[in-house]
């Protein structure tokens, strides 16, 4: 048995163009509920708190609050504010829209990061964005603390902390 | 064992809102290419015949659902067909009331597999499952190759 | 352990293209029909199909499964979609080893298509909602932010340049000039991928595999069926899938527990105790370049934060002591997600059946492993082959 010859052979970008094409746009809209844990989470962060959840039976404090632990399978004991501040643990220096489309050279780059929350278990991360910084100078196990909005802008959401910068 | 916490009062549930930002161009394929530019360009239906087990299937296919050999024949059947069912619809897609019902149907054609889902316009008493029905066009330069190519199926 | 022994007896696959006239099901059908015509079936031989595609918000048919069926040959049968995310391709035919190891049936045809080309302006837009809505989605990441951030941290750990990543895209897009498959084959260089634009600093854009449109598929039968139709064999030995959190921020991103965790299953039940030196041909998932050497490492290849240095050394090329991507991977041949994975395998069933052609490695490889990886950073799916 030889696989040498394959089908198909694809259309070019004018092929593609010219070709009879059926075209649907749907309206894919959604609202999540946040549900008990995250409400929380988000409603300190209009307090201007990074909560985190407790396991007793692990010990880890863990972020975002979550209802149960999953190592451990069990519903979780309370939650604790940790501190706003934290580590640098991987970033990046994006140039592109999700859609592929490029930013232009004079809009500022993304720069996300994993940050390691000070206060929290060793490795507890969460997703942000950096700012007030030069990208050229981020560096992994970079200090970096939160950067608020007023209080009176603040909705409860992970956008109430606009970035976090160098500290 | 369950949560510690509950919220009763739903007035304190938030939600956060977003989309999924897409839209879709599907191309016809080799069979549907074939389907809609026989239409377009001679007014006719065409099916796919399969030359191993004779079965013939609308809309066409490049390969036989019974026995999977690859199409090699399409064959034209013309534009009449049978009424196998049919529904009145009141509302539309978004939920929005007609003005008067739209009657859609399933057209089927004599010794083919599948039928074509359409929009009928016949006088509601002559309405009749097995009322032989044919499409209706619309003029060859406003045709691009779609299902709407065919304005409806009417009583023949 | 109570399984019986399932043979792979046929396999067939599409162009990999950037965009498909052929619908879903089309693509679909020419590739179960080669399957089955390499095989010297016919459809109605086929007891159960399983079929492996990835969301429904890529084709952008709801259902996909269902609307893929009769391509798949699955009309009247005992038809299943099965999903893992990026880890599909691979888990298909694990699935389909299921039907057979366990006695469900004799004939399983597996079945991988993807149509990415419908969906616009882009196909990450379907990936959107992969981040948590409420603590990430705000943010509004994109799915290369997280690939950056894992390359970035796989980096630092190991002390690896850029330099030492591109090489397997060197290798991988060269590996396929040889394959009939083939989209983004080329004969680039190390300068040409770190000279390409970059998208998110680490990842340049000739680190990254392309979006596509293919289909892939795979006959699998038990021993007494295998003995009827073929001399040439190629057995199921081991599978191992394993998933992990979708907390993908608390996670080590230099290291995939969860692929060796996988791998671990796929060998004990493969009697593999030393894999470095047992498996002599591996295709791992390689989406991204980065990650071919993330997966070599998982899989127990080498040791940790080694795979750069066997790649620099030629270690991992067709010729070397472990060919890897012999076929030329995402990165060459393209990535229609689970039909990706599926070529994977179909690579190392070729590759012990000395009929890779112009790719066979030589040193007459008996055993081979494919493996499968995806979401946010979630899921390993591994199987090992034995002629």
């Amino acid at each position: 048995m030889k696989i040498e010859k394959v089908p198909m052979k694809g259309l070019t970008s004018e092929e593609y163009e010219k070709a009879l094409k059926i075209s649907w746009k749907p309206k894919l809209q959604y609202a999540w509920d946040n549900g008990i844990a995250i409400g929380k989470y988000l409603q300190g962060l209009k307090e201007g708190k990074l909560l985190a959840s407790c396991c007793n039976r692990c010990g880890r404090i863990m972020l975002p609050v979550r209802s149960f632990c999953e190592l451990c399978w069990r519903p979780t004991d309370g939650e604790i504010a940790v501190n706003d501040t934290g580590v640098v643990n991987t970033f990046a220096i994006c140039h592109v829209n999700w859609d592929a489309s490029r930013l232009k050279p004079d809009e500022p780059r993304h720069i996300p990061a994993v940050i390691e929350i000070d206060g929290a278990s060793k490795g507890q991360g969460i997703m942000h964005v950096l700012g007030n910084v030069d990208p050229a100078k981020v560096k992994i196990g970079m200090k970096v603390k939160a950067v608020w909005k007023p209080v009176a802008e603040r909705v409860g959401s992970i956008d109430d902390i606009r970035f976090f910068e160098p500290y | 064992m369950s949560f510690k916490d509950s919220i009763h009062l739903n007035t304190k549930l938030g939600y956060f809102e977003g989309e999924i930002p897409v839209n879709y161009q599907y191309t016809l394929g080799v069979a549907g290419n074939i389907f809609f530019k026989t239409l377009m360009e001679k007014d006719e239906f065409i099916a796919s015949e399969c030359s191993e087990c004779g079965t013939k299937t609308i809309y066409p296919l490049i390969y036989c659902e019974e026995c999977f050999a690859p199409i090699e024949k399409y064959v034209p059947i013309g534009l009449v067909g049978e009424l196998y069912s049919y529904t009145h619809c009141y509302y539309d897609y978004q939920g929005i009331r007609h003005e008067k019902p739209h009657v859609l149907g399933l057209v089927r054609f004599k010794g083919v597999q599948g039928g074509i889902v359409h929009r009928i316009e016949v006088k509601p008493e002559e309405l009749k499952i097995g009322m032989k029905v044919g499409a209706k066009l619309k003029p060859k330069n406003e045709r691009n190759g779609g299902i709407d190519d065919i304005i409806h199926f009417e009583k023949v | 352990m109570g399984y019986r022994k399932v043979a792979i007896v046929g396999a067939g696959i599409t162009k990999f293209v950037r965009r498909a006239e052929e619908t879903g099901p089309e693509m679909a059908y020419l590739a179960s029909k080669m399957a089955l015509d390499q095989a010297g079936l016919k459809l109605k031989d086929v007891e159960m199909i399983t079929l492996g595609t990835a969301p429904d918000a890529f084709d952008g048919v709801h259902m996909k499964g269902e609307y893929l069926l009769s391509g798949a040959g699955g009309n009247g049968k005992q038809y299943i979609r099965n999903f893992v995310g990026g880890g599909t391709g691979v888990f298909a035919p694990i699935h389909g080893w299921m039907h057979v190891a366990s006695g469900a049936c004799d004939v399983c045809l597996v079945v991988c298509s993807e149509k990415m080309s419908s969906c616009h302006p882009h196909p990450q837009g379907a990936f959107l909602t992969i981040f948590d809505h409420t603590t990430e989605q705000p943010l509004k990441p994109t799915l290369i932010w997280i690939f950056a951030l894992e390359m970035r941290r796989y980096m630092e750990t190991y002390g690896l340049t850029k330099a030492d990543i591109a090489r397997v895209a060197v290798k991988n897009k060269n590996n396929a000039l040889d394959h009939p498959s083939s989209q983004v084959a080329d004969t680039v260089t190390l300068e040409d991928v770190l000279n390409s634009e970059v998208l998110a600093e680490p990842v340049h854009r000739l680190d990254i595999s392309p979006a596509s449109d293919g289909a892939a598929a795979m006959v699998l039968v038990s021993e007494h069926v295998a003995k009827r139709l073929t001399d040439k064999p190629v057995w199921i030995d081991g599978v191992g899938w394993n998933l992990d959190t979708a907390y993908w921020a608390t996670k080590d991103l230099y290291y995939p527990r969860y692929v060796e965790k996988a791998a671990r299953m796929a060998y004990e039940m493969a009697g593999i105790t030393e894999p470095h030196k047992q498996i002599q041909v591996a295709e791992p998932y390689d989406p991204f370049d980065y990650k071919e050497l993330h997966h070599l490492e998982g899989l127990l290849l080498c040791e940790r934060g080694d795979a750069a240095r066997l790649t620099a050394e030629g270690y991992t090329a067709r010729t070397g002591n472990l060919p890897v991507c012999p076929s030329g991977g995402a990165l060459g041949v393209g990535n229609p997600i689970a039909a990706t994975g599926l070529m994977k395998v179909i690579e190392i069933f070729l590759q012990l059946r000395e009929e890779a052609g112009k790719r066979q490695v030589p040193g007459k490889p008996r055993v081979g492993l494919a493996q499968a990886w995806g979401d946010l950073m979630q899921v390993g799916t591994v199987i090992v082959l034995r002629r």
